[in-house]
């Protein structure tokens, strides 16, 4: 085995990379920036939200419970025109309604529990989401305490992480996968292309080089400036969002070198294809946006049909979604995070695969 | 099997199709150890598809090929490994330094360091480089560039060496020198085969192959192509008046007329047979002022990819 043009190569990558002024910003700069700039911006948590209760007269539980939501800052009092919860909430009058039919909810018994329905617009799912947890969090402290009502509620784990329902824990670790994978997809997938433009593509398949040096020679550089550029994107949430990594960080370090993994195969697959600079931008937004759309950030998995789940069940970004959500809130449960590192990879190696067939050390 | 071990090159039968179209259809010559070999032809006759079939870059769709008793095998590695090339397009990175864009070229080849930097300052006294190697390959001049270049395709000592278009688009004294270099390096024993859109320059090859369509219309050294195409020279005939049209046309009906045609300000008319000129000339010297030149390659192009034309 003849390492010298696998060397000659990444150093000349490294060279390239780094004194290229936009580059050196792209890599260092840019990953940061985006981080704190999209962070604040998607981060305006949800408040002045506007609540309706329709409940029996001088029931003091939910009297309490609208002290306490109104107090907490996110609900605010609905003007309710009419007396129908489910107009209330289409007319927009209100965004959440709250109802308790039959009977004051301190009346209820085991026997006889005392139904209560919420109902939730869920013309903004985000918003929707949030709302259903402040809710249930709100519901779940009133009744507290308060034996007959404790099988009314039924609590949803999701709060059990986010005791104080920062949207920004969920939100970062997903901002920092996306922006990984937009900055390794689109650096890679120009790999072969700006050769193949500048015309020296020719010059380097002049020389009897084998396969597997020219795609590592492009792979491992893109790599190591991702492995650095995620470090600092990873610090910049923690430092700017006070994300509490509290997982272990061998397993954090696995995770996005996993990852990191990933996305530079895909982009160097997408590099074999193309032939000129825009076939690869094409290409790579053809892969970034169903990725970032069906990653679980924008709308549940669970909620999507069958049909759309299969596609972010083979979307990298999903699984490292899971992940980084359990090692961040959760501190990582080992097992857990096998299995989807393991998908991660598989993806990974699928696209290599792919990238080393497609590649021709030939102009045919 | 023999007699082919003196050719540095052999081409038989080639042929290189893309989809239906034939961008070199069915060529064959050979290209002698030592020899200067030029391919001359208009844009798309098919040199640079011949040229990366023959540096083991394109697999050819029929035919043989063969550098130094190598045919193209798998995916051309063995070819690759005995041919220099310097393509067409620009074959440095603007943004290394010389010495930085050599060692890739080093590392490429796979060659030992210590000879990497032995053929490196060979070769830049070669070709006399008198800037440092730490200059950025973007702040040399076109001619210097591709200078680097030649270094570059040379530093793994090919048998063989490629060169397309070497000199498109840098200024006549550069054009000299680089022909200067090709000269020294056939001197040197190399076989270098060149393309150009130069006719002055494909003068200095031993010999010439004339592309068209895909096809070698003609192939001989410079002279031979000359006295081939003109038995009987050409005749420079300078206009005394404005409006010749009526000698014009009855001098390219004459049966004694080769060719008749414009060139510059002047006319070139070449003669069909040995006694032509004496019959056409009394009625040629009222009109015209005569002189009888050496034909030029450009000449013998015009007639044999122009005159094809028609
Ligand atoms: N990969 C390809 N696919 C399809 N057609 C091609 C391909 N490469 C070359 N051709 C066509 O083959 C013909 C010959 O091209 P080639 O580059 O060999 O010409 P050339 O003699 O080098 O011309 P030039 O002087 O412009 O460099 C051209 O018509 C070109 O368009
Ligand atoms: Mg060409």
């Amino acid at each position: 085995m003849n390492w010298k043009t696998l060397r000659g190569f990444i150093k000349k990558e490294f060279r390239q990379s780094l004194r290229d002024p936009v580059m050196q910003r792209l890599i260092f700069l840019a990953p940061m920036l985006q981080l704190t700039v999209f962070g604040f911006a998607l981060n305006n948590e949800t408040r002045d939200i506007r609540m309706a209760i329709f409940s029996k007269p001088n029931d003091t539980v939910i009297q309490r419970f609208q002290d306490k939501a109104l107090a907490s800052g996110w609900f605010i009092k609905a003007n309710v025109s009419e007396n129908d919860p489910f107009m209330s909430i289409q007319s927009g009058e209100a965004e959440v309604a709250i109802v308790i039919k039959d009977k004051k909810v301190e009346a209820a018994t085991l026997l006889e529990p005392v139904p209560i329905q919420i109902l939730i617009s869920a013309v903004n799912s985000l918003r929707a989401q949030a709302i259903e947890s402040y809710v249930q969090a709100i519901l779940n402290d009133t009744l507290t305490g308060n034996n007959s009502s404790q099988k009314l509620i039924q609590i949803e784990t999701k709060i059990l992480y986010n005791p104080r329902m920062e949207t920004s824990y969920f939100l970062i670790p997903a901002l920092i996968g996306i922006i990984i994978c937009l900055i390794t997809v689109l650096l890679t997938s120009m790999a072969f292309t700006r050769e193949r433009e500048a015309g020296t593509m020719e010059t380097i398949l002049s020389a009897p080089i084998q396969k597997w040096e020219i795609i590592l020679g492009k792979a491992i550089p893109s790599t190591l400036l991702a492995a650095v550029n995620s470090f600092l994107t990873c610090s910049a949430g923690a430092v700017v969002f006070g994300i509490p990594f509290t997982g272990s960080l061998f397993l954090l370090s696995l995770v996005l070198a996993t990852f990191i993994f990933t996305t530079v195969a895909i982009g160097i697959a997408i590099s074999t294809i193309s032939q000129t600079q825009q076939q690869a931008m094409m290409g790579s937004f053809l892969f970034l946006f169903p990725a970032l759309l069906l990653s679980g950030l924008m709308f549940p998995v669970e909620n999507m049909p069958p049909f759309m789940k299969v596609f972010s069940e083979i979307n990298p970004m999903t699984h490292f979604n899971y992940i980084m959500r359990n090692i961040i809130l959760k501190g990582g449960d080992l097992e857990f995070v096998l299995i989807h590192v393991g998908v991660i990879l598989g993806i990974g190696i699928i696209s290599f695969y792919l990238a080393f067939r497609n590649f021709k050390t030939t102009l045919n | 099997m023999s007699s082919d071990a003196n050719k540095a090159v052999l081409v038989s039968h080639l042929l290189v199709q893309f989809g239906e179209f034939k961008a070199v259809n069915d060529i064959s010559f050979s290209v002698d150890k030592g020899e200067i070999f030029g391919f001359l032809g208009a844009n798309g006759a098919g040199k640079t598809t011949s040229i990366r079939v023959i540096c083991g870059l394109l697999k050819p769709t029929a035919g043989e090929v063969s550098v130094g008793g190598e045919v193209f095998k798998g995916n051309g590695d063995n070819l690759k490994k005995k041919v220099g090339y310097m393509s067409q397009k620009f074959t440095l990175y603007d943004d290394l330094t010389v010495a930085e864009n050599l060692e890739f070229t080093a590392s490429l080849r796979k060659l030992d360091q210590d000879y990497f930097e032995e053929r490196k300052k060979y070769l830049l006294d070669f070709i006399q480089f008198e800037y440092s190697e730490k200059s950025f390959v973007r702040d040399l001049s076109g001619g210097i560039k591709q200078q680097v270049a030649l270094v570059a395709s040379l530093l793994h000592d090919p048998e063989v060496i490629f060169l397309d278009e070497p000199t498109a688009g840098v200024t006549p004294v550069s054009r000299a020198l680089f022909w200067s270099l090709i000269q020294k390096l056939a001197d040197h024993g190399k076989t270098v085969f060149v393309t150009s859109h130069y006719m002055d320059e494909v003068e200095h090859c031993h010999r010439i192959a004339l592309m068209r369509g895909g096809e070698i219309i003609a192939l001989d050294t410079p002279k031979g192509l000359k006295s081939s195409q003109f038995p009987y020279g050409i005749y420079q005939l300078t206009a005394k008046a404005e409006d010749i049209t009526d000698i014009e046309k009855a001098l390219q009906r004459s049966s004694e007329v080769e060719s008749f045609q414009p060139h510059g300000i002047h006319y070139h008319l070449a003669p069909k047979k040995d006694n032509s000129w004496e019959k056409i000339s009394p009625l040629i010297l009222p009109r015209f002022t005569a002189k009888k030149i050496r034909p030029s390659l450009e000449d013998v192009f015009i007639k044999l990819v122009e005159g094809k034309n028609r």
